[in-house]
């Protein structure tokens, strides 16, 4: 590889210190750099705890599970496009490097390099939580590294084959390895003892392992499972040598297909970063051509709310798609929360409350239908004439409605289980609007005095993510203070009035209202004072 | 029709403009000229309200910028530099949205006229994000002469388009100030500002070099015997050998 890459390849690397550094500068960012190194200790401190105290799992659990994650993912990358990702360059270097005195192996090798380094942090992090199936630390770190370029370098010869043989010839041969891989799978489980499925999926999975099928289709990666369960150094030394080896395969195979893949590696990255760029305004889902299809009618302009809200309405509509698919996720989550706590196994209701009210501060921050989505748009709207109040109120219709048809649907869901009558859940439809306007204004409240891009945070910035603890954690207090004191409000009402339900509905919601209500003029006037000029990130 | 006076914006220590007078009356076309950092896309945007001055005032038809911001964008049209659009929306979508802020009744038989002229009608139902670069500037341009603004703000108006939507873009320019329209036109492109404006405004370190008739720019600083081209203006200007002899 020429000197040049090997010279990026260090600059990048000092560019990430330097941007903890240059953070690190003020008192608030070593604040925050210290809240979110405590945050991540905090994090692995379970799995350090397990290491070293906790008796350790059996490393023969690990055996049995990871060689089947690993031919998970191998799989994934065959039947699905996940595997381009593995080529994709910066837009930068693709501007730059591709046009640049460079062959294309230098370019893959260069990639190579790249993620080998940058997969260092991620390998000492996942090392920790693998320390629980390992007997040594060293060992979790060698296995788990290697076993990271096989990932990566896999991914990268799909790509190269698929290239080298033609798409056409590709797609045939993968659905053709997948059918084979399938088959073996099958065989070997039917070949294992049929009993082993009682004893839970880990048995299975070694039962499945000793079969000849088995042994065939997951030799190559218990290669590397059993490089980070070694429980001496002799055997470190073998598995961790047949591992090197087999990665080194790959790469002399990465390297030998060589095929011209910089045309299939600019439109991966091009694709790549066009969902980054969507991340960065807070789309969740790419909207397909019939998205357009899909219609919603102007609404009247009151005072300018309609046009805003439309604008939003249609864009949430459009990427209905991705809110269907997180609401999937989050209702499947909710049964099984239902299902674990029975009444008699106690407090149902209660994790079913505590549950909806996470969810709802969960969603919230992932529906994006308001300014959190509009920041590379304040230019426009500010050029609008329309007032900054109207602005505001537009733009937070869209995420108040959509938080309402989910809270709707995990109504109806949670119906279905048992404890939960109608009528709490009409109690609980009549809270849901200033509920909402609350959350959702807070929320803006908060985007605009501390702006942030989703995909802002890159691996390794601490600051960044002790500064989103901060700002979650005060988020969260002013909820609580919000809906503490409607309930101390109602309770008060409820008590003067001799205990009449109807007046702490009454007042419990008159104060809910009042605490949605008051963050919007707040949120009128950072509007107004917001300066794209200063205030947008980069 | 456009009022600037006594504009800076600061940036904390950095100031990006300073005591910035000027004006543009209706029917004028101002080429507002300046090297990279001058201050020219500060002017703009402070002129369209988008980001606050730090001192001075702005008014757009007698409406001043900061206090009666609504009556002031009514009568504005912007259109920056690299224009951010809605992917969720179609181009008949955008005009349709822009209709209903700036109260454009019956828009459609002028929305259709503008994607003719720019060569859009192919792409009506064609959701943003597909766009080309050009066609997203074009599809900016047609939303900003949709409510026949009064005072039209382009920033670097020609990035992105093709011959014919260049050809297009002037023609509009001349007819808008043809019926009345004040316009500011920022570019670096100097044979454009020559060919369209009417009138110069050259900005230095945030600052006033020049403001007047472009044919009075040449005898103002007297280069080459008063028949250089803009060219030569522009870089005796900025380059520190300009000092105007007569500033309007």
């Amino acid at each position: 590889m020429p000197n040049s890459l090997w010279m990026l390849l260090s600059l990048n690397f000092r560019a990430t210190f330097r941007r903890v550094i240059l953070g690190a500068r003020t008192l608030r960012g070593i604040l925050f750099l210290a809240l979110g190194m405590l945050v991540v200790c905090l994090w692995l401190l379970p799995s350090l705890y397990y290491a070293g105290r906790a008796p350790q799992t059996d490393p023969r659990t690990m055996q049995a599970v990871f060689p089947f994650a690993l031919l998970a993912f191998c799989l994934g990358n065959l039947v699905t496009s996940f595997a381009e990702t593995a080529v994709a360059f910066t837009p930068a270097e693709v501007d730059f490097l591709f046009s640049g005195p460079f062959s294309r192996r230098n370019l893959l090798f260069y990639k190579i390099a790249r993620s080998a380094l940058g997969t260092l942090l991620t390998t000492i992090i996942l090392a920790i939580i693998f320390m629980r199936f390992s007997v040594s630390f060293p060992a979790a770190c060698v296995g788990v590294w290697l076993t990271v370029q096989f990932m990566q370098l896999f991914a990268m010869a799909m790509v190269m084959l698929g290239q080298s043989v033609g798409q056409r010839l590709y797609g045939a041969g993968r659905q053709a390895i997948a059918l084979v891989v399938v088959l073996l799978g099958v065989i070997a489980l039917v070949s294992s003892r049929g009993g082993a499925l009682a004893d839970g999926p880990a048995r299975l999975m070694q039962e499945m392992q000793s079969t000849l099928a088995g042994k065939v289709l997951l030799a190559p990666f218990s290669v590397f499972a059993r490089t980070i369960a070694a429980a001496s150094l002799a055997a470190l030394v073998k598995w961790g040598a047949l591992a090197l080896l087999i990665d080194l395969v790959m790469l002399v195979l990465v390297m030998a297909l060589d095929a011209n893949y910089l045309e299939a590696s600019a439109a991966a990255s091009q694709r790549r970063y066009r969902r980054l760029y969507r991340g960065r305004r807070g789309t969740v889902v790419a909207m397909g051509a019939t998205a357009a299809k899909l219609r919603l009618p102007s609404l009247p302009f009151w005072c300018g709310i309609g046009p805003v809200a439309w604008r939003q309405l249609l864009g949430a509509m459009r990427s209905a798609r991705g809110t269907f698919v997180m609401m999937a996720i989050i209702i499947v989550g909710f049964a099984a929360l239902i299902v674990k706590h029975q009444p008699g196994h106690g407090g149902a209701v209660d994790v079913r409350i505590g549950a909806a009210i996470w969810i709802n501060l969960f969603f919230v921050s992932l529906l994006r239908f308001d300014f959190r989505d509009d920041l590379d748009r304040l230019d426009l709207l500010r050029s609008l004439p329309i007032h900054p109040w109207a602005v505001v109120v537009g733009e937070l219709v869209a995420p108040v409605l959509v938080l309402l048809a989910v809270q709707t649907v995990l109504g109806v869901a949670a119906l279905l289980g048992p404890g939960v009558h109608w009528r709490y859940l009409v109690a609980a439809g009549a809270f849901a609007v200033p509920f909402n306007v609350f959350l959702v204004g807070v929320e803006n409240l908060f985007f605009l005095w501390f702006p942030l891009r989703s995909a802002g945070l890159i691996a390794g910035d601490m600051q960044l993510f002790g500064r989103q603890m901060v700002l979650g954690l005060v988020k969260f207090l002013i909820f609580l203070v919000g809906l503490g004191l409607s309930a101390a409000m109602g309770l008060i009402a409820y008590l003067l009035t001799g205990r009449s339900a109807l007046a702490l509905a009454v007042v419990m919601l008159a104060s809910l209202v009042l605490a949605a209500i008051s963050p919007l003029p707040l949120l009128a006037r950072t509007y107004a004072s917001f300066d794209p000029s200063i205030d947008t990130p980069a | 029709m456009i009022e600037v006076v006594d504009f800076c914006k600061h940036y904390r220590a950095t100031v990006a403009v300073e005591g910035l007078s000027f004006n543009v009356q209706s029917g004028q076309v101002l080429g507002l000229l300046g090297p990279n950092g001058a201050g020219k896309t500060t002017t703009l945007r402070a002129i369209c309200g988008v980001i606050p001055a730090t001192g001075g005032a702005i008014r757009v038809g007698g409406c001043d910028v900061a206090t009666d911001a609504v009556a002031a964008k009514r009568m504005l049209a912007y259109v920056p530099d690299d224009p951010k659009l809605f992917d969720a929306l179609t181009v008949w979508e955008h005009l349709q949205f822009i209709a209903s802020v700036y109260r454009v009744s019956a828009f459609a038989d002028r929305a259709t006229a503008l994607l003719e002229e720019f060569e859009l009608a192919p792409k009506r139902n064609v959701l943003a994000q597909e766009l080309s670069r050009g066609m997203r500037q074009k599809l900016a341009i047609c939303c900003a002469y949709l409510h026949q603004p009064r005072a039209i703000l382009l920033d670097e108006p020609l990035t992105g388009l093709d011959p014919h939507g260049i050809r297009a873009m002037k023609q509009s320019v001349r007819r808008h100030a043809a019926e009345g329209a004040a316009v500011i036109v920022s570019s670096h492109l100097l044979a454009l500002v020559e060919d369209l404006c009417t009138d110069l405004l050259i900005l230095h370190h945030g600052r006033r070099m020049f403001f007047g008739k472009v044919s009075d720019a040449r005898a103002a600083f007297a280069v080459a015997g008063g028949d250089a081209s803009l060219e030569d203006l522009f870089f005796h200007v900025t380059e520190g050998a300009g000092t105007p002899s007569d500033q309007t």
